[in-house]
C-alpha cells in the first residue's frame, strides 16, 4: 500500500510535467490546426529564461540590494518568465508559421522542427554544450507521512501546475477571447467573419501556450535542478501525444492525458522491470487510441479551410 | 450609393470566377443576387467580405470608404458588413448564447449590445428557448436563426445572405424571410444570394442575375420575375 | 593517423605515449603495431586498443575491472550484502558497469544478492518509480555507474523519497561538475577512480605539488596517468641499456622490457602489464568531502 502511494505521489508529479506542456501543444493544435513541433523547446527556452532570471533575483537577493525570500524569488521568477517566454511563442507564431498558415499543414509541421533546432543550436551558442543547474529556491523538506515520502516541492509543483490548469480553463471557458478560441477550433475559416481578429487570436494562443510551457520549465528546474539544451525533445514528442490522446480541442482532455501518461509510465515502472517502460507504456497507449482514434474528447471532425 | 463596386474579378488559380462585376447597393434596399449553381454567386460575397483575393483593378468602395484596404475582420467591426456564410457555418461546440456574444466580440458599446441580443431574442423567440444549448444541436430552420442573428449582432449595415432559405421547410422559408424584412425595416440593407430565384425575387426590390461570372441582367426585381429569359432560366418556366 | 604513421616512418620515434581518449587510441594503436613500434595510451579504456596488439599497452585499468573493486570495495567497508543498480540502458559504458558489478557482487554475495536492477533511458530525468521500487527492495546501498548530470538527479531525488544509505559511483564521477550540480547531496558518498588528488601521499604527493607549482592548478588523471606512462617507457628504455641506433631492434627491445615490467610504483598504484598490455592495478576509492572535495579515501585491489 505504501508503494502504491508512494508512486502515485511520484506519478502527480511527474504528471503535472507533460499535462502542462500538453496543454501549450494542445491549443495551438486545436485552435490553429498546427502541430508545434517547437513547442518543447519552447519549454527548454521557458526553463533557461528561469534560470537566467532566478539567478539574477538570486544574486540581486545576495548584494543586499533586495532581500528576498527564496519563495518570493521562485514567484516573480515564474511571472516574469512566463511574460519573457511568451514572447519568445509570440515571435515564433509570427515568423515560422504566420506566413504559413494557408500552407500545406506538413510544411508548417517541418517549420516547427526547424524553429526547434533553431532553439536549441541557439541556446548552444549563447551558453555552450553544457548543463545548468536551477538554484535552489526553496529549501527541500522531505515530510515521510507513513512511510510513503513526500517534500514540500513536489506538493507545491503539483498545487502550482492545477491552479494553472484551472485557470486557463476558466479563461477559456469563461472570457471572450477563451470563447474565440473554442470558435476558432471549431472552424477558424468563418472567425473573422464576426469581427475577429485571427492573428490576435493565433499570437493569444501562442503565448498562453508559451508561459505555461517557461511555468513547467521552471517547475521542472526546481523538482529536476540539471537543465540541458536538448530537454525539451522528448518532452514535445510526449506532449504531441497527450495532446492527441486528450482529443482536438480539448483542455481538459489534453490534462487528462498528460496526467495519465505520467501515470502510465510510473506504475509501469512500479509493476514491470523499468527496462519495458516505455514499450509497455506506449502499447498501452497506442491500444487506447485504437479505441479512440479521436482522443478521449476529441470529436470526429472534418476541417474546412475554406469558406 | 452605400456600396458601389466596379469590375470586380476574381480567380481561384487559373480558374476565372468573376469577369469583371460592376453593381452598386443604396442604404436600405434589399437587393437579391440569383443564379445558377456555380455562376460566382458566393464568390461575390466572399469578395466584399475580404474572404478572398480580387485582382488588380478591381474598385469596392462602402460608404466612400476602400474596402479593400482594410482586413476581413475589419470590415465586419469598422464598417458594420455582416456575413451569413453557406452553411450558416455556426459554432456547434458553442452555446446559441456564446454564438451571439461573440459576434459582438469586436464591439465596446455593452449597452447596445445586451439591447441587440434582446432584439435578437424577440425576433427569433425559439432562440432564446435554446440559449444554453450547444448550437450543434439545433435544428435546420433554427441554426439560420441563430446565423442571422449572429450578423445582426456582428454589423447590419449590410448583411450579406448566402442561401438562407437552403434545407428549410418552406414554412420556416417564410418566417425567416419575414424577420429579415423586419431587421431591414429597422435599417440594415440587405444583400442575399439565393438560387430560389422566385423567392429571392419576391422578396427583393432589386435584383442581378450572374452568369458563368457575368452580370447578364439586372433591374427592379418584379420586372425581372416577368422577364421571359429569367421565367425560363430560374423560375422554371 | 597520418600524424601517428609520420611519427614512426619519417621523425623515427623510439616509443609513443598517447593518444588518450579511446576514439584516437584504438586506430592509432592499430598503427604502432603494424610497424611494430611500443606504444602506451595513459587514458584508453577501451580494450580494443590493446586487444590482439602485442606492441600496445595502456595507462589505466578497464571499465570491466570498477565492477569486482567497487563491490569488494562495498562488502569490505560496510559488510553490506544486499545491494541496488540503477543504469541508464541505452548507454554503454553504464550499462557494461552495472553488469560486470552485479556479476561480481552476486559472485560475493550469491546469486540474488542483487536486490534491484533498475534502468532508465538516456536524458531521462526522473527516476522516482526506479528509486521506489529500490527503497522496496531493502537494498542496503545502490551503485550508480552515471555521468554527472544523472548523478545530480538520481542522488537528490533518492534523499527526497527517504534513501539514506549509501550511493556509490564509478569514475565517470570524477568530473568537477557532479559537485557543482549535485551540491551537498553528494557529500561523503564514494566512486571508484584513477586517482584522487586531495589526500594523496608520498610519491603521489609529491608529484601534484610539482604539477601545481609549475601550472598553477590541481593535475587530474589524465595527467596523474600521463605521469605514469612516462615512467613506465623510462623504465624500459633504461632496462634496455643503451641505444644501438637500429631503430626495430631497439623498438622491440623497449617492448619487451615494458611487457616484463613488474609492480612498477606509479602514482596512479602499482603496475603490471597482462599479456594484452593492460595494467593490473589498484583503484582509488574516492570519498567526496564536506567542502565537495575529491578525497582519496583508500586504495582497493582485485
Amino acid at each position: 500500500m505504501v508503494f502504491f502511494f508512494q508512486n502515485l505521489i511520484n506519478a502527480l508529479q511527474w504528471g503535472s510535467f507533460y499535462a502542462m506542456i500538453a496543454l501549450g501543444y494542445s491549443m495551438v493544435y486545436s485552435i490553429l490546426m498546427l502541430f508545434n513541433f517547437a513547442h518543447g523547446d519552447i519549454f527548454m527556452v521557458g526553463a533557461y529564461i528561469g534560470f537566467g532570471v532566478a539567478t539574477g533575483l538570486v544574486a540581486l537577493s545576495a548584494s543586499g540590494f533586495l532581500a528576498l525570500p527564496g519563495w518570493m524569488i521562485l514567484v516573480l521568477t515564474i511571472l516574469l518568465s512566463m511574460f519573457l517566454t511568451s514572447f519568445v511563442g509570440m515571435i515564433v507564431e509570427r515568423v515560422g508559421y504566420r506566413p504559413l498558415r494557408d500552407a500545406p499543414r506538413a510544411s508548417a509541421a517541418i517549420t516547427g522542427l526547424m524553429i526547434g533546432i533553431m532553439l536549441e543550436t541557439g541556446n548552444l551558442i549563447l551558453l555552450g554544450a553544457r548543463r545548468v543547474s536551477f538554484p535552489p529556491l526553496i529549501e527541500s523538506v522531505t515530510y515521510n507521512v507513513g512511510g510513503v515520502f513526500v517534500t514540500n516541492k513536489k506538493i507545491m509543483i503539483v498545487l502550482v501546475s492545477l491552479s494553472f490548469m484551472l485557470a486557463l480553463h476558466l479563461f477559456v471557458q469563461k472570457t471572450r477571447y477563451g470563447m474565440a478560441m473554442r470558435a476558432m477550433a471549431f472552424d477558424y475559416v468563418v472567425v473573422p467573419l464576426l469581427g475577429i481578429p485571427i492573428n490576435t487570436i493565433a499570437r493569444l494562443t501562442f503565448a498562453i501556450g508559451s508561459a505555461l510551457a517557461a511555468v513547467a520549465g521552471i517547475l521542472f528546474g526546481v523538482a529536476y535542478p540539471v537543465l540541458d539544451p536538448y530537454m525539451g525533445i522528448v518532452f514535445g514528442w510526449k506532449a504531441f501525444v497527450a495532446a492527441i490522446l486528450g482529443g482536438r480541442g480539448s483542455i481538459m482532455g489534453a490534462t487528462l492525458a498528460g496526467f495519465l501518461m505520467g501515470f502510465i509510465e510510473i506504475f509501469v515502472a512500479m509493476v514491470f522491470p523499468s527496462t519495458l517502460r516505455d514499450l509497455i507504456a506506449y502499447s498501452i497507449i497506442l491500444l487506447i487510441l485504437v479505441f479512440r482514434p479521436h482522443g478521449f474528447f476529441g470529436e470526429p471532425y472534418s476541417a474546412r479551410l475554406r469558406l | 450609393m452605400l456600396l458601389s463596386i466596379q469590375d470586380l474579378r476574381v480567380s481561384y488559380g487559373r480558374i476565372k470566377a468573376l469577369h469583371g462585376l460592376d453593381f452598386e447597393i443604396a442604404d436600405g434596399e434589399i437587393v437579391c443576387i440569383i443564379g445558377a449553381n456555380g455562376a460566382g454567386k458566393s464568390t461575390t460575397l466572399r469578395a466584399i467580405s475580404r474572404m478572398v483575393p480580387v485582382e488588380d483593378g478591381t474598385r469596392m468602395t462602402f460608404m466612400g470608404q476602400d474596402l479593400l484596404k482594410l482586413p476581413p475582420e475589419k470590415v465586419v467591426s469598422q464598417l458594420g458588413i455582416s456575413h451569413v456564410p453557406e452553411g450558416r457555418r455556426l459554432f456547434g461546440n458553442l452555446t446559441v448564447l456564446e454564438n451571439l456574444q461573440l459576434a459582438a466580440f469586436a464591439r465596446k458599446d455593452k449597452d447596445a449590445i445586451n439591447r441587440d441580443l434582446k432584439r435578437v431574442l424577440t425576433i427569433f423567440p425559439r432562440l432564446e428557448e435554446r440559449l444554453i444549448q450547444k448550437a450543434g444541436t439545433l435544428s435546420g430552420g433554427e441554426q439560420q436563426m441563430l446565423a442571422i442573428g449572429r450578423a445582426f449582432i456582428s454589423g447590419r449595415r449590410l448583411m450579406l445572405l448566402d442561401e438562407p432559405s437552403m434545407g428549410l421547410a418552406p414554412l420556416l422559408m417564410l418566417s425567416v424571410f419575414d424577420a429579415l424584412r423586419e431587421i431591414n425595416a429597422e435599417g440594415a440593407t440587405i444583400l442575399l444570394v439565393e438560387q430560389n430565384a422566385r423567392l429571392a425575387l419576391q422578396f427583393s426590390q432589386r435584383g442581378y442575375v450572374l452568369e458563368n461570372g457575368e452580370m447578364v441582367l439586372q433591374g427592379d426585381a418584379k420586372k425581372l420575375l416577368d422577364d421571359p429569359a429569367v421565367k425560363t432560366a430560374y423560375l422554371g418556366g | 593517423m597520418k600524424v601517428n604513421t609520420k611519427m614512426i616512418t619519417e621523425d623515427e620515434v623510439l616509443v609513443i605515449v598517447g593518444p588518450q581518449s579511446s576514439k584516437q587510441a584504438v586506430p592509432a594503436g592499430d598503427v604502432a603495431d603494424n610497424y611494430a613500434t611500443p606504444m602506451i595510451s595513459p587514458w584508453s579504456t577501451n580494450p580494443d586498443t590493446t586487444k590482439d596488439r602485442p606492441y600496445v599497452f595502456r595507462g589505466c585499468f578497464l571499465d570491466p575491472f570498477q565492477g569486482p573493486v567497487v563491490a569488494n570495495f562495498i562488502t569490505n567497508e560496510f559488510g553490506y550484502t544486499k545491494a541496488a543498480v540503477l543504469y541508464d540502458v541505452a548507454s554503454d559504458y553504464p550499462k557494461g558497469l552495472a553488469e560486470f558489478f552485479k556479476e561480481a557482487w552476486e559472485k560475493i554475495h550469491g546469486e540474488g544478492s542483487v536486490v534491484a536492477y533498475e534502468s532508465f533511458t538516456t536524458k531521462d530525468a526522473d527516476f522516482s518509480s526506479q528509486l521506489t521500487k529500490i527503497n522496496q527492495s531493502g537494498a542496503e546501498v545502490l551503485f550508480t555507474p552515471q555521468y554527472y548530470n544523472e548523478v545530480a538527479l538520481i542522488v537528490q531525488q533518492a534523499k527526497e523519497l527517504g534513501w539514506t544509505k549509501p550511493i556509490v559511483g564509478s569514475d565517470s564521477w570524477g568530473s568537477a561538475e557532479t559537485v557543482a550540480l549535485c551540491g551537498e547531496a553528494c557529500y561523503g558518498l564514494f566512486f571508484s577512480t584513477h586517482y584522487a588528488a586531495a589526500g594523496a601521499t608520498g610519491k603521489t604527493k609529491a608529484f601534484i605539488d610539482r604539477y601545481k607549482e609549475k601550472y598553477d592548478y590541481t593535475p587530474d588523471d589524465v595527467a596523474a596517468l600521463t605521469w605514469d606512462s612516462l615512467g613506465i617507457v623510462e623504465t624500459a628504455v633504461k632496462k634496455c641499456g643503451k641505444i644501438t641506433g637500429k631503430i626495430e631492434k631497439d623498438r622491440k627491445c623497449v617492448r619487451d622490457a615494458m611487457a616484463k615490467i613488474e609492480k612498477y610504483a606509479g602514482i596512479t598504484g602499482q603496475m603490471t602489464f597482462t599479456e594484452e598490455g593492460d595494467p593490473i592495478k589498484c583503484a582509488v576509492i574516492v570519498k567526496i568531502s564536506d567542502k565537495g572535495e575529491y578525497e582519496f579515501y583508500k586504495s582497493v585491489c582485485p
